[in-house]
């Protein structure tokens, strides 16, 4: 005879403790029944709020009925445990079966905490746990324009998100002196309520709720300090209760606080009923996060299954999800009392970015943090901990950036195998590696066959991060085909083009390739058509992104940017004057670009050519903003001006970018050109810097700002005007032949066997013997440059497709602007229906 | 006998650049249509990306995926095939598509 299980509660610990005991009982040992109160099988409570973002019930299911049957598992749906007789061992349900236990599992999981204020039972107050809630929440809010969360924590601000999304001006009641309380010191606290403040939503600190006022719906919230908050709608969030009522009514033990008693073999003061997930309570601690849930989970079906097993707490570490902006915390958030641990803190309120370690006494060990504004080192930072791996350098490098390439802290390479990399699944960096040993070949593929990953998401990163650096390991598995559509890596690409003198895609697909191309490989082969053959790029458009199409940069709102090209970024009155005149007239946005550049936004695609021919009729030509092509290069006033200058740095530069300016990369270039050492142009942080001596000029290479800073090589020295221009040329063109698609010369650098050692060999010492063919090439693409707006302005074929509509000569009315300090401002998304927010109103 | 025509004409095929998108309005609706000439083939399916709420898919690239020919969305390269309208990067998103076709010289689209 089969040993009967029941599972009371299919959410998602209930649920995975289903699946764990099915796929370790090959022998069929067990009859699983399960019963589940809500009206469909467990889904993900974790993505909950997608299902505003358009994720369907059925999207967040964690399996369908077809699991169930497939796998013997008995779901009862809409049907709820009301008994249990542990002495008759069968529980009643509320359609009246009874059924005979062998062993029994709660996992009822909690309900929300809803205070018990006064007026709380109006219409118009909702909690945030089931899909029932949102859709509740979903059509309130269709007759409501302000709402108040109760509760500023994890789950508070996720709701406060939510509702700010449905449009409602939105609002958060924290009766704590700071947001998440639990997770966050005051510091941090208050810069989150910053940043959740400059995002719209008002928050109130310290308010504790005496009454909800209201004639059956919700009006108001009263203040214990006598305040007054109007508002529409309510949903609370202030913490959690365990479901406990029934183990309470059958006699089980349970916490004075709530929740159901368990010892380390999650066994309730019954031997044969089990408790897991949020309703157990286990050394006085409620675990209410899934990874701890899956974790007892696991426990209980290895017990089942006679081995030993047991569950003796676990990490709470939290990364906020949803709000916009980073939040995390790990470990311990403040020092612990009686030791001598250290903390390092940034608090930069002007980036908003806060950083806090706790350490050691000794600096070796990291015993907690908190990350708000930046917590892309979470992952590391939290396996560091979990793993009481040693700290190798100054501990504050952990959470600075670095100055010169490589981050200080450990990656994923450094960790030692038995590190737990996914908690929710309990899936090691061994067990990755293996899968990936054997064939898994995509990230995707990675977490279907190891599920790491499938619960709360916060550890994809990491596993995107070992993912490829196996892949770079293993070397030849890497495949660098571009696409679907071709078999050739984007250098295979352009030295094909180039062999066989191919000028359109069509020919090079029809001879290369299959089907119709895609995203990768089209705007790829654009680009090397264009840096082989320099012809004018509209003559590619179908095959551009929608920048190079248009020749100007696509924004969040579907208008565009134009950034006329100012070399060196001098430019005369006048000319300011004409750029002046041209936003005024087509009433555009402007701004001063991090380029030394002039940034008009807001213009509709049809206003583009008349833009651009009064730019040009005033001396201006394109920028190539929109383009993998030369930005800028940056310039300071030199010895011109400047009291220290030792070279004319200005006229270089503007030489410089006259002489690059058009010419088709793998990504974009951008230069620098400094005066003297102190650097203003900051030479050093562009893909070709250059540094004036006393004798002559510095080169250096392979810098970048952006996402991941890197200093320049210095390349060579006191070099004269003629011989640096050369050695611009050949790296440039080295560089354009060689490089992937997309990848900066800094990536390419790193890349590059042999290094800044082998890239000098080649462009001074001509090791390659490919110095003049370079040489000609570049003087081809110099040569044969053309401003493309003005090619474009003067072929009315190519303006054919600048109006929006193709059949009639109206405006798309969808795009709509606001006014924000006296420039034009896309409007956001619920802009239409966010009225002037209601304020906190003295009683 | 009457029977209801719900085609409407778009203008003359020579109109539409071929190899690109284009964007046409048709009783209020934004329709975003394009012709891939190695299919021989026009396709129409709501302007509308319901990823970023923007009104942009005319101007993204076309293509295919796995032989399905997709319309990929110039701001975040969301693709949908131009047959059904599926979202291929997130299933939860979808288009409306339309009935489309040449009639002489002239595009008529059923909208
Ligand atoms: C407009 C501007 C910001 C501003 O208001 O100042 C800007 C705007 C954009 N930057 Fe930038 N970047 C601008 C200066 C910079 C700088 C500063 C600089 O050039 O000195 C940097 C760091 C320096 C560097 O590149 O090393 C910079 C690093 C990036 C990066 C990261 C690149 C990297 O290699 O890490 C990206 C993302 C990318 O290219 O993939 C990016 C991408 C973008 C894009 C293209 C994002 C996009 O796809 O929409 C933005 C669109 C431009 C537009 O719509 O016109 N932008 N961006 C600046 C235009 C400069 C110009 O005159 O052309
Ligand atoms: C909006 C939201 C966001 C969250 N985000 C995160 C996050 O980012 N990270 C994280 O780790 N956690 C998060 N959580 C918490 C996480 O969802 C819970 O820890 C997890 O769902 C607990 O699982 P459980 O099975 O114990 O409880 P539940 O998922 O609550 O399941 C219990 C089930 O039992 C049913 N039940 C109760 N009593 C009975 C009965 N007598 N008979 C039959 N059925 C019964 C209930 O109806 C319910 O369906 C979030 C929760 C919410 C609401
Ligand atoms: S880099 Fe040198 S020359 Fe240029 S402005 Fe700075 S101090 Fe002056
Ligand atoms: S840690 Fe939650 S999914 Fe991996």
């Amino acid at each position: 005879m089969k040993e009967r299980v029941i599972v009371i509660g299919n959410g998602m610990v209930g649920y995975k403790f289903c699946e764990r005991l099915a796929e370790k009982d090959s022998e069929n040992k067990f009859q699983i029944v399960t019963f589940c109160e809500e009206p469909r099988p467990a889904y993900d409570r974790v993505h909950l709020s997608e299902y505003f973002s358009g994720k369907s019930a059925d999207d967040l299911s964690m399996a369908k009925f077809d699991w169930y049957e497939e796998n013997g598992v008995e779901l009862h749906v809409g049907e709820k445990v009301t008994q249990i007789d542990k002495v008759a061992k069968h529980v009643i349900t509320s359609s009246g079966k009874v059924v005979k236990y062998d062993k029994l599992v709660m996992a009822t999981g909690s309900a929300p905490f809803v205070p018990p204020v006064p007026g709380i039972d109006n219409k118009g107050v909702f909690v945030y746990r089931t899909i029932e809630d949102l859709d509740a929440i979903k059509e309130y809010s269709k007759g409501a324009r302000t709402c108040a969360v109760i509760g500023g924590g994890l789950l508070g601000l996720e709701a406060a998100k939510a509702a700010q999304d449905l449009g409602l001006t939105t609002h958060v009641v924290e009766f704590a002196p700071r947001l998440m309380p639990r997770q966050l010191d005051n510091a941090a606290g208050t810069l989150l309520k910053d940043v959740i403040e400059d995002r719209g939503i008002k928050v109130h600190l310290s308010k504790s709720t005496s009454n909800i006022a209201g004639d059956g719906e919700v009006k108001a919230m009263e203040f214990a300090d006598g305040s007054e908050l109007k508002v529409d709608m309510i949903i609370v969030s202030a913490g959690i209760k365990p479901r406990d009522e029934l183990a309470r009514d059958t006699g089980l033990e349970v916490g004075p606080r709530g929740g159901i008693q368990v010892d380390s073999y999650l066994l309730t003061s019954d031997p044969n009923i089990f408790a897991i997930g949020e309703c157990a309570l286990y050394e006085g601690m409620i675990y209410g996060l899934v990874a701890p849930g899956y974790q007892m989970a696991d426990a209980v079906s290895e017990l089942l299954m006679g081995n030993e097993a047991t569950f003796t707490g676990a990490d709470m570490s939290t990364k906020l999800k949803l709000i916009g902006t980073d939040v995390a915390s790990f470990g311990a958030i403040e020092i612990p009392a009686d030791s001598n641990a250290r903390e390092i803190v940034i608090n930069d309120t002007h980036n908003n970015l806060f950083k806090k370690l706790i350490i050691s006494e000794d600096g070796t060990k990291l015993l907690g943090g908190i990350l708000v504004g930046d917590a892309s080192a979470y992952g590391t930072l939290h396996q560091m901990y979990l793993n009481e791996m040693t700290i190798k350098c100054d501990p504050i490098q952990l959470i600075m950036p670095a100055s010169d390439g490589e981050p200080a802290g450990v990656g994923v390479g450094d960790l030692p195998d038995s590190a737990q990399i996914c908690s929710c699944e309990a899936v090691t960096k061994g067990d990755l590696c293996s899968a990936i040993e054997k064939g898994c070949s995509s990230v995707a593929e990675l977490k279907s066959c190891t599920k790491a990953g499938t619960g709360c998401g916060g550890c994809v990163p990491m596993i995107t991060d070992l993912f490829k650096q196996k892949m770079r390991e293993s070397g030849a598995e890497v495949s660098d085909r571009l696409c679907e559509h071709f078999d050739l890596s984007r250098k295979q690409m352009y030295q094909v083009v180039r062999a066989t003198g191919i000028k359109s895609f069509d020919e090079l697909l029809e001879k290369h390739g299959t089907g119709l191309g895609c995203e990768i490989c089209k705007p790829a082969a654009a680009n090397i058509l264009a840096s082989t053959w320099n012809l004018p790029i509209l003559e590619h458009s179908s095959l551009q992104d929608s920048n190079d199409a248009f020749l100007a940069n696509i924004q969040q709102d579907g208008t565009y940017s134009v950034i006329p090209r100012i070399p060196g970024g001098e430019i005369t009155p006048d000319k300011l004057i004409v750029i002046g005149e041209v936003a005024k007239k087509y009433n555009l946005y402007m701004k001063l670009t991090g380029g030394q550049r002039i940034d008009l936004l807001g213009a509709r695609a049809a206003d583009l050519p008349p833009i651009w021919k009064e730019l040009i009729d005033a001396g201006f030509e394109s920028g190539h903003a929109y383009g993998k092509a030369l930005r800028t290069v940056k310039s300071c006033v030199g010895s011109t001006w400047c009291r220290f200058g030792v070279q004319d740095s200005t006229t270089l530069a503007i030489d410089i970018e006259k002489r690059y300016r058009g010419i088709r990369s793998p990504h974009k270039l951008k230069g620098g050109v400094s005066g003297c050492t102190r650097e203003c142009a900051e030479a050093r942080s562009k893909d070709f810097g250059i540094i004036a001596t006393e004798k002559g000029w510095n080169l250096f290479v392979c810098g970048n700002g952006g996402i991941t800073p890197r200093h320049g090589d210095l390349f060579a020295t006191d070099l004269d005007r003629e011989t640096l221009i050369k050695y611009i040329d050949r790296f440039l063109m080295y560089y354009i032949k060689t490089a992937d698609r997309l990848e900066r010369t800094s990536t390419w650098m790193t890349k590059l066997e042999g290094g800044l050692a082998h890239l000098q060999d080649v462009v001074i010492n001509d090791s390659l013997g490919i110095c003049e063919e370079l040489e000609s090439q570049m003087a081809h693409l110099i040569g044969s440059y053309e401003c493309e707006w003005k090619n474009a302005i003067e072929d009315p074929e190519k303006l054919k497709r600048f109006s929006h509509f193709q059949n009639t000569e109206e405006v798309d009315e969808t795009v709509e602007f606001v006014d924000i300090r006296g420039q034009i401002c896309p409007a956001r998304l619920n802009e239409a229906n966010e009225e002037e927010s209601d304020e906190l109103a003295k009683a | 006998m009457i029977t209801e025509s719900t085609w409407t004409n778009i203008g003359p095929v020579s109109n539409y650049p071929l190899n690109l998108g284009s964007c046409v309005k048709v009783g209020g609706k934004q329709i975003a249509i394009f012709n891939l000439p190695t299919e021989q083939k026009w396709y129409a399916v709501q302007n509308f990306n319901p990823q970023n709420q923007r009104m942009v898919l005319s101007r993204g690239l076309t293509g295919d995926a796995d032989g399905v020919p997709i319309v990929i969305c110039p701001l975040h390269k969301y693709r949908y095939s131009l047959e059904t309208g599926e979202c291929f990067t997130e299933s939860t998103y979808s288009l409306e598509t339309f009935p489309i076709k040449v009639d002489g010289d002239s595009l008529v689209i059923e909208a």
